[in-house]
């Protein structure tokens, strides 16, 4: 057990008479206890008998974790010796302490000689054994057969969940870099956090840095990388500030991965989040999540999977919201420019219903993943859904017709959409189109059939709007309007891969759901898929 | 003094080792957002700003038929996080779907996912900060975003509607969080405001609740210069609400930004005027509306229960086929103007309209807010 381990921390504990430092020139024993477990209690006749033997040569210290049940164990054993105390739990923490009692033995300048935990027998036997020999003294008189043979430890409460990551929030080496604020004692925190700026609207969670702490155990990344610059503030944006936001938002750790895939989906050039965000149409991220992550954290794909009442859905969409008002800096009035704004600039997110759709590929894997990996799709989206009603259609052309005349009404029913569309089929809506062996792509073509129409029924004229000036030049490529234009067949949608299906919804309801898009290309936006860490034995 | 006011609700209890927040998710209370824990101090800071009595049943509310007292609402309230002079315009929404005629069970309990949007009018908005401008349908703004919340707490809390429950959207849409903005009826002088239209004076602040199923859904049309034009856009978006080939059986919200109000009242356009513009723009003779198997639309299951907005007619010929006359009837959008509300909100800057999607057989409710205290 003798091991040649560099020193020990230093510490310093009280033990109500005495500062007792460590190391302290001589052996020592630190025999860490607590006062409402039974097998601690079991040890303490013999951490006494060990004290008033050896105690004039070895240090033999108690180490209690809290100040109460100190004194009630010192009481109780009629311990003569030191008991330190350590209720605020540093040295515990410090020296990894997962178990009461644990006792280590040290040399004189705090190298680590021998150390068990739990209670044993033979353990506290060949204790006193070494401690006898360190002291030139007799063993100590135990009648061995009063204990049990061994006896199982007690969690040190240094690990009890929220004081032990308020430990490592507070330890050296801390996870934690963000500035503090600090909440006097009459001060309202829910009404601060309002105060500072950083919540939507609506109550956010304190980030305290336990909070944000176990935030951090759900990545095994540095919490100081940095993934992103994000403007208009051009802050770096690290993984610790984004679990900072992902507490403000309420999310369960274990979302966390989700949280950092669908930053670093929204930070991706190719994304422009800021042009999406500063424009007057009202851009806001909409976040799909396929793969096994869904079923490990409770994303809902069913019934209302686009509402509220789901903490995954609701507090994931927006972490990632919060992440882009309180880095990136964008804030309704300042650089965030929405004319009317939606309700999903809040938060929307939501789950493909993969399983409900068994012959349908799920979106991640036509985006070129396998099925098996799990992935946040992050696309900008500037209203919806709004729905389509059909409830008698029997035929995949039909439905696929009605689809595609609400699609077609998108933006402009006289404008050809100019970007990623996201709908939503509902389950019964799927199962028309499954039955008669219908695909995405099937789907995909019908609803562009439908939208098509010569370019003189997309013109503007003195009944409505539609297309005109700049617009139509796009199709004319700087050229004069001829009557042969007249007939060519003009899309709703450039691309059939702009239109991005998924399954979700309850099983009950004749309703697909369509989007409004921003603009894809060129000054515009373009989706971004990025993969979810998993990590192994946390979290499902 | 707290203990005298807040009468009836049982008091939880939190060890301090408890974490308050996660307790309350635990508790089954939040939409899936964190909640602001009502202390007896907060419920009673609510309370303070209305005159009325804690204990008043405002309502019975379907499903658990559990009684709505002013002091639940108020709980209900402080968790949305509500500032305290929030709380009449609170108090007013639930009057508004406690009332019979708003048919709050329906509304919640619809696959097609009804909620209820606030809208609105009267001082009270500049007084608490209501957003009506710009992103007024969205995020940022604690007025409107806790506001609407706290309706839907109400439903969720004491109505006991919760989504796998009696709720039974099939996709569901984020205003089920909170939908709750401000008519900005100061940008639009030369329009009706909608609590006016409603019959009340300019005056008074007012509430509106009315049921919407999805949306809002955006146009956008940057070029239209007449007010004709303009509308027809609008008309052509409206017509597209449901099922481009359906026409709607329920009330729906059309909110107008200023620029496009501008260019709809320089021609002199009323509400009332753009109204009928949807409607022309909208109506579609039933021969272009009816489902085949290639393309869904009206059912002609319906014919049978012939629309009661339009005159009767005989439908079949003898040998049971389609008569041509009666294909040729034209078919509104809505069978009757009143059911297009149209109110002003958005920034300054924008050519848009956005159109919420209506639920059928809802009626919209307006009440009105009590004066501060």
């Amino acid at each position: 057990m003798t091991t040649a381990s560099s020193a020990l921390p230093n510490f310093a504990l009280d033990d109500g008479t005495a500062q007792r430092r460590f190391p302290s020139g001589r052996s020592t024993l630190l025999c860490f206890v607590k006062e409402d477990c039974p097998t601690c209690r079991l040890s303490m006749p013999l951490i006494r008998e060990m004290q008033d033997r050896y105690g004039e040569h070895v240090d033999v210290w108690a180490v209690g974790q809290d100040s109460e049940g100190n004194a009630v164990l010192i009481d109780e054993y009629g311990l003569s010796g030191p008991m330190l105390d350590d209720s605020a739990l540093k040295v515990s923490f410090a020296y990894e302490i997962d178990t009461v009692p644990t006792l280590i033995l040290t040399d004189g300048d705090g190298h680590e000689q021998r150390r068990f935990h739990g209670f044993g027998r033979d353990d506290f036997r060949d204790m006193t054994t070494e401690l006898s020999r360190l002291s030139g003294l007799g063993v100590a008189a135990v009648n061995w057969d009063d204990y049990p043979e061994m006896m199982p430890g007690c969690g040190s409460k240094s690990m009890e969940p929220g004081i032990y990551e308020r430990l490592k929030a507070e330890a050296e080496g801390s996870p934690i870099r963000a500035r503090r604020i600090e909440v006097g004692q009459n001060e309202d925190v829910y009404e601060l956090l309002y105060e500072q700026g950083v919540t939507d609207g609506l109550p956010v969670m304190p980030p305290t840095p336990e909070r944000v702490v176990r935030m951090l155990e759900y990545t095994s990344r540095d919490p100081q990388e940095q993934i992103a610059v994000l403007p208009p503030n051009l802050a770096p944006v690290t993984i610790e500030k984004v679990a900072i936001n992902a507490v403000l938002a309420g999310c369960k750790p274990e979302y966390f991965p989700v949280v950092l895939a669908a930053t670093e989906a929204i930070a991706d050039e190719r994304f422009n989040v800021h042009g999406a965000i500063a424009t007057t149409m009202g851009g806001a991220p909409v976040l799909i999540v396929n793969g096994p992550i869904r079923e490990q954290i409770g994303l809902n794909s069913g019934q209302g999977a686009l509402g509220q009442g789901f903490r995954a859905n609701a507090t994931i969409g927006r972490a990632v919201r919060l992440v882009i008002r309180n880095i990136g800096g964008h804030r309704p009035g300042g650089t965030e420019r929405s004319t009317i704004g939606w309700p999903g600039k809040y938060t929307l997110c939501f789950a493909e219903a993969e399983e409900r759709a068994p012959t349908w590929t799920p979106l991640h894997v036509e985006r070129g993943f396998q099925p098996q990996d799990s992935v946040v799709t992050a696309v900008i989206q500037t209203a919806g859904p709004s729905q389509v009603i059909d409830q008698t259609s029997r035929t995949p052309e039909a439905l696929g017709g009605s689809i595609g005349l609400k699609a077609a009404m998108a933006r402009h029913a006289k404008l050809p959409a100019i970007g990623e569309t996201v709908i939503i089929v509902s389950p019964e809506h799927y199962d028309t189109l499954a039955r008669a062996g219908w695909t995405k792509d099937d789907l995909r073509r019908r609803i562009q059939e439908v939208g098509e129409k010569p370019l003189r029924e997309w013109l503007a004229d003195e009944e409505s709007g539609g297309l005109a000036g700049a617009t139509l030049q796009q199709f004319l490529h700087g050229k004069d309007l001829t009557e042969a234009d007249l007939d060519r067949p003009i899309r709703k949608f450039r691309e059939d891969a702009w239109l991005m299906i998924v399954v979700a919804g309850g099983g009950a309801g004749k309703w697909s759901g369509v989007m409004d898009a921003f603009g894809t290309g060129a000054g515009g936006t373009m989706a971004v898929s990025r993969k979810i860490e998993t990590i192994a034995g946390v979290g499902a | 003094m707290t203990s005298q006011r807040i009468g009836r609700a049982r008091q939880l209890t939190i060890s301090a080792s408890d974490d308050v927040d996660e307790f309350l998710f635990d508790q089954g209370l939040t939409d899936g957002l964190p909640v602001v824990p009502p202390t007896p101090a907060r419920v009673e800071r609510m309370l303070a700003q209305t005159r009325r009595d804690p204990l008043e049943e405002i309502g019975i509310l379907p499903p658990n038929l559990a009684p709505l007292t002013v002091e639940k609402t108020a709980i209900n309230a402080v968790m949305a996080g509500c500032k305290a002079e929030y709380f009449p315009t609170v108090l007013a929404g639930v009057e508004a779907i406690a009332d019979d005629s708003y048919g709050l069970h329906g509304s919640g309990a619809t696959t097609m996912g009804g909620a209820p949007v606030l809208i609105v009018n009267g001082p009270v908005r500049e007084r608490i900060g209501i957003n009506s401008a710009q992103n007024a349908l969205g995020q940022g703004n604690r007025a409107n975003a806790t506001i609407g919340r706290a309706v839907r707490l109400v439903i969720r809390n004491v109505a006991g509607h919760r989504p796998g429950g009696t709720e039974r959207a099939t996709i569901g849409w984020p205003g089920k969080f909170t939908l709750c903005f401000g008519e900005w009826e100061e940008r639009a002088p030369t329009w009706t405001p909608m609590h006016v239209e409603r019959g009340f004076a300019a005056g008074d602040s007012v509430i509106t609740a009315m049921t919407q199923s999805g949306g809002p859904t955006q146009l956008i049309d940057e070029t239209s210069r007449t007010a004709k034009a303009l509308a027809g856009s609008i008309g052509l978006k409206v017509a597209g609400q449901q099922h481009p080939r359906i026409p709607s059986m329920g009330e729906l919200i059309v909110v107008i930004s200023p620029e496009h109000y501008d260019t709809l009242a320089a021609d002199g356009w009323t509400k009332d005027d753009v109204r009928r513009r949807i409607q022309q723009v909208a109506a579609r003779p039933l021969r272009d509306l009816l489902e085949s198997d290639q393309m869904g639309g009206f059912p002609k299951s319906a014919l049978d229960s012939w629309p009661p907005f339009l005159p009767p007619l005989p439908i079949h010929n003898p040998d049971g086929s389609l008569r041509d006359d009666a294909m040729d009837v034209i078919m509104p959008k809505f069978g009757n103007d009143s059911m297009i509300t149209i109110v002003v909100a958005g920034g300054g800057a924008g050519k848009f309209t956005s159109i919420l999607d209506p639920l059928a057989g809802q009626v919209s409710v307006s009440k009105k807010i009590e004066d501060p205290v």
